[in-house]
C-alpha cells in the first residue's frame, strides 16, 4: 500500500520515472484486459496509451478508495467501452463459425487452459458479444448495470451473453472432439 | 461433453486472473510523448488542455488563425514578383476572379503451435538432465491438480487427459525428458504451460475486501461494480501464475499510418500572362485617323482566370501524431482567357471592326508566334505575316479580342500536413509545401500549340501550396477528404527570354476519397 501510496505521488508530481515505475508495474495486466475486448493488437495497444495518459492526467481523482489496481483497471475497461463505441459504424459482426477455419488445427495445438487461448475465443466472438461476455463473465458486471453502460436493454445484454456463452461452448466442444480424435503424438524412447 | 455445460461461472474470470503481458516498448513511448506535449501545452496558456469548451474554441480559433497567417504569407511571397513586372513596360491587369475554389499479437496459433511442437519435441527428446519440467512433480501424482482438472470443466478435463497420457509416458523415464536441448524458450513455454494449467485451477478462497471505488477519469459514468466484484472475486495468485508473454515484448516501433489518396480538385487557374517586351508602337484607333503611330501608346494583355480541373493520386504517411509528409502525382488541366490588343493592318484599318479582324491576329498571339516562328509548328511556320506584324508593332489597344489558352501541366507536390485535431473523426489539417509543375502544352486559341521545346514556358516551374483539409473518417479505412488550396507558382513559369510573362495562380477545393493502410 506504501508502495502504491508512492507510486500515487509521484504521478501526481508528474515524475516521469514514477510514471514509468507505474507503466511497467501495470501494463502488462492492463494490456491483457484491452485485449480481451479490442481484437486488433495495434487498436488494442492505441487504448492502452489512451488509458494511461488518462490515468496519468487524471491520477488526483484517485483517492485510495479502492486498491489502485481495480481502479486502473476501470480505466482502461471504460477506454475500451469508449472506444467500441466509436469503432461501432465500421466493426464488423462475424460469427465465430466464420472463423473457425482461422483456428489451429487439432493436430498443431491442443487446447491448453491458457489464458491465451481462452482470450483467443473470446476476441473471435462478435464485437456485441464479446463486450458483453467481457463485462459480465469475468469483470463481474451485472446486465442491469451493462445495459446501463452499453445503453442498452437489460434483455438484450442477456441475449448477448447467452450468445457468447453458446459461441464459446460450440468451439470448446469442437476443440475438445478434436482433440479425443487426433491425440497428441508422443513418443518414448 | 457435459462437463462442458457446467463450467462455472467464475471459470473466466479465474482464466485471466493474473494474466500478464508486457506490450511493445513502443506504447510507453507514444505515451511519454503524449504527457511532453500536455507539459508543450502548458507554456502555451492558450492553447488550453482542450477539455473546456473555451479551450476548444481557442483551439479552434488559432488554427483559423494560422491558416488565415500562412495564406497571407503565401499570398505577401508573391506579391513582389507581381510589382516587379508591372514595372516593365508591360503593364498586367491580372484579374484574381472567383477563387473557387509484432506487437504481441494473440499468441494464438503459432505461440501455442511452437508452444505444443517444442513440447511435444521435449518429450520425444532422450537427453537426461536438469529440467524444469522436472522440477515438478508428474501431474498425475498431485491430488489437488488432477481432481479439480476432472471436475473444473471440459478443458481441464482434455488437459488433464493429455497430461495424463503425457506424465503416462514420460514419468516413468523422467530423467529421459530433457528439455535442456530445447531453446530457452521452448523451457519458458512448457513451464509456462504447465504453470497455467496447475494455478488457474488452484485458486485460494475469496478474499474480504472492501469495495468502495475511487472516482473514475472517464466521460462515462460508470458503476462501481466491477471493482465490488474484483475485489471480491479475486483469488490470491501463487507467484507462477504471473506468465509474463515474452512472445513479443520486444522494441516495436511507433506505427505509422499511411494511406492512399485519389482526389479532383476544381477550381480556378490564372496564368497572369503579360508581355515580356513591347513591341515597337501601338496604334490608337481614336487617334489613328489623324495622326497615324503618334500617340503610340504601350500595350498590354490581360488574363482572367477561368475555370481548371486537377485530378491528383498521392499516398501520405502519418510520422507522429499531428505531422504527416505526403506526395503523389497529378495532372492539371486548365483554362483561362487572355485579352490581347488586336493587330492593325493600315491597308484595311479603315474597314476593319473587331469582330472583322481575323480571331487570331492579336499581340499575344503574335508574341508567341514570334518565338516559335522557326519551330516545327506548321500553323506558325504557315503565318510568318503575323511574325512581321509582331515585329513591327502594329495593335490598337482599343479594339481587343479574347484568346483562349488551354493549359496541361503534370504535377508532383510534396506536402507536410499538421493535424489540428489529430485521431478525430473529423479531422482538420493545415497543409503546405511544393508543387512541381511539369508543363505539357498550352493551346492557345484552339490553334497554337506551345509545348516545352518550343522554349516559351519552362517544362518545370514550382508552386507553393497552401490550405487546409477536412478530413472525416467514417471507417477504419477510408475517408472522405475536402481541402481549400491556394498554389501560386514561385517565380516565372516562363522561360527568361520568352516574349511573355506568366506566373500562374490556382485555387481550388479539392475533393478526395482516401484508403488507410
Amino acid at each position: 500500500m506504501q508502495d502504491e501510496y508512492e507510486l500515487v505521488e509521484g504521478c501526481r508530481r508528474q515524475n516521469r520515472i514514477v510514471q514509468r515505475q507505474l507503466y511497467e508495474r501495470f501494463a502488462g495486466k492492463l494490456f491483457v484486459v484491452c485485449k480481451r475486448y479490442i481484437r486488433d493488437p495495434d487498436e488494442a495497444e492505441d487504448v492502452l496509451q489512451d488509458a494511461f495518459v488518462k490515468i496519468y492526467r487524471h491520477i488526483d481523482s484517485f483517492r485510495f478508495e479502492c486498491p489502485l489496481e481495480a481502479w486502473l483497471k476501470r480505466v482502461v475497461i471504460n477506454t475500451a467501452l469508449k472506444h467500441i463505441r466509436k469503432q461501432k459504424p465500421w466493426e464488423q459482426t462475424s460469427d465465430i463459425q466464420e472463423l473457425a477455419p482461422t483456428l489451429p488445427q487439432a493436430d498443431e495445438s491442443l487446447p491448453t487452459l491458457n489464458y491465451q487461448y481462452l482470450l483467443q475465443l473470446i476476441q473471435e466472438l462478435p464485437p456485441g458479444c464479446r463486450t458483453v461476455f467481457n463485462l459480465y463473465a469475468i469483470e463481474g458486471y451485472n446486465h442491469v448495470e451493462i445495459a446501463d453502460l452499453l445503453d442498452i436493454a437489460e434483455g438484450t445484454s442477456k441475449s448477448q451473453y447467452a450468445r457468447a456463452r453458446s459461441l464459446l461452448m460450440q468451439k470448446l466442444r469442437a476443440d475438445e472432439k478434436t482433440l479425443t480424435s487426433n491425440p497428441p503424438r508422443t513418443t518414448t524412447t | 461433453m457435459n462437463e462442458l455445460e457446467n463450467i462455472p461461472d467464475d471459470f473466466w474470470r479465474k482464466a485471466f486472473d493474473g494474466a500478464d503481458e508486457r506490450p511493445p516498448k513502443g506504447v510507453w513511448d507514444a505515451i511519454e510523448q503524449q504527457l511532453d506535449d500536455d507539459s508543450k501545452a502548458r507554456v502555451l496558456p492558450l492553447w488550453g488542455s482542450a477539455s473546456l469548451p473555451v479551450h476548444r474554441a481557442l483551439i479552434w480559433g488559432t488554427g483559423v488563425a494560422a491558416s488565415a497567417a500562412l495564406l497571407l504569407a503565401g499570398w505577401w511571397s508573391v506579391q513582389p514578383a507581381n510589382r516587379s513586372q508591372s514595372a516593365t513596360s508591360v503593364a498586367v491587369h491580372t484579374s484574381t476572379g472567383p477563387a473557387a475554389a509484432t506487437a504481441p499479437t494473440i499468441p494464438s496459433a503459432s505461440h501455442r503451435q511452437n508452444s505444443l511442437t517444442l513440447l511435444a519435441d521435449a518429450a520425444r527428446s532422450s537427453q537426461a538432465g536438469e529440467t524444469r519440467y522436472r522440477q515438478q512433480p508428474p501431474l498425475a501424482e498431485q491430488p489437488d491438480v488432477a481432481m479439480a482438472m476432472s471436475a473444473h470443466s471440459a478443458i481441464s478435463g482434455a488437459l488433464a487427459r493429455h497430461y495424463a497420457a503425457f506424465s503416462a509416458e514420460v514419468a516413468p523415464s523422467a530423467q529421459s525428458v530433457a528439455v535442456q536441448q530445447a531453446t530457452p524458450y521452448a523451457r519458458q513455454a512448457f513451464s509456462q504451460s504447465i504453470s497455467l494449467s496447475i494455478t488457474s485451477v488452484t485458486t485460494i478462497p475469496e478474499q474480504s475486501v472492501s469495495t468502495q471505488s475511487g472516482s473514475i477519469p472517464t466521460d462515462e459514468p460508470v458503476t462501481g461494480t466491477v471493482v465490488a466484484q474484483q475485489a471480491k472475486n479475486q483469488p490470491v495468485l501463487a507467484a507462477e501464475t504471473s506468465v509474463e508473454a515474452t512472445t513479443d515484448a520486444t522494441t516495436k516501433p511507433i506505427r505509422r499510418e499511411k494511406w492512399a489518396s485519389l482526389s479532383v480538385m476544381p477550381g480556378a487557374f490564372n496564368p497572369a500572362v503579360a508581355l515580356a517586351m513591347a513591341p515597337a508602337a501601338t496604334v490608337n484607333n481614336a487617334v489613328y485617323a489623324g495622326n497615324v503611330y503618334q500617340n503610340a501608346a504601350t500595350p498590354t494583355v490581360d488574363s482572367r482566370s477561368s475555370r481548371s480541373v486537377a485530378y491528383q493520386l498521392s499516398a501520405g504517411v502519418q510520422l507522429t501524431d499531428r505531422w504527416s509528409v505526403e506526395t503523389g502525382v497529378g495532372y492539371l488541366s486548365a483554362q483561362s482567357t487572355v485579352d490581347s490588343p488586336t493587330q492593325v493592318n493600315p491597308v484595311s484599318l479603315a474597314m476593319l471592326t473587331t469582330n472583322d479582324a481575323p480571331a487570331t491576329n492579336n499581340l499575344f498571339i503574335d508574341a508567341i508566334r514570334s518565338r516559335t516562328a522557326g519551330s516545327a509548328n506548321a500553323y506558325v511556320a504557315a503565318d510568318r505575316n503575323t511574325v512581321q506584324s509582331y515585329a513591327t508593332g502594329r495593335y490598337s489597344s482599343s479594339d481587343r479580342q479574347s484568346v483562349s489558352n488551354d493549359y496541361q501541366f503534370v504535377q508532383v507536390p510534396v506536402q507536410v500536413g499538421y493535424q489540428l485535431r489529430p485521431r478525430k473523426r473529423l479531422g482538420l489539417a493545415l497543409i503546405g509545401g511544393f508543387l512541381t509543375n511539369i508543363f505539357v502544352r498550352n493551346t492557345v486559341a484552339s490553334q497554337v500549340v506551345v509545348t516545352p521545346s518550343d522554349d516559351i514556358y519552362r517544362s518545370l516551374s514550382w508552386a507553393a501550396s497552401l490550405g487546409a483539409r477536412f478530413r472525416y473518417r467514417p471507417s477504419q479505412h477510408w475517408s472522405a477528404s475536402l481541402a481549400g488550396l491556394y498554389q501560386p507558382t514561385i517565380g516565372n513559369s516562363t522561360t527568361s527570354d520568352s516574349p511573355i510573362r506568366s506566373h500562374p495562380t490556382s485555387a481550388g477545393m479539392s475533393f478526395g476519397v482516401d484508403y488507410h493502410f
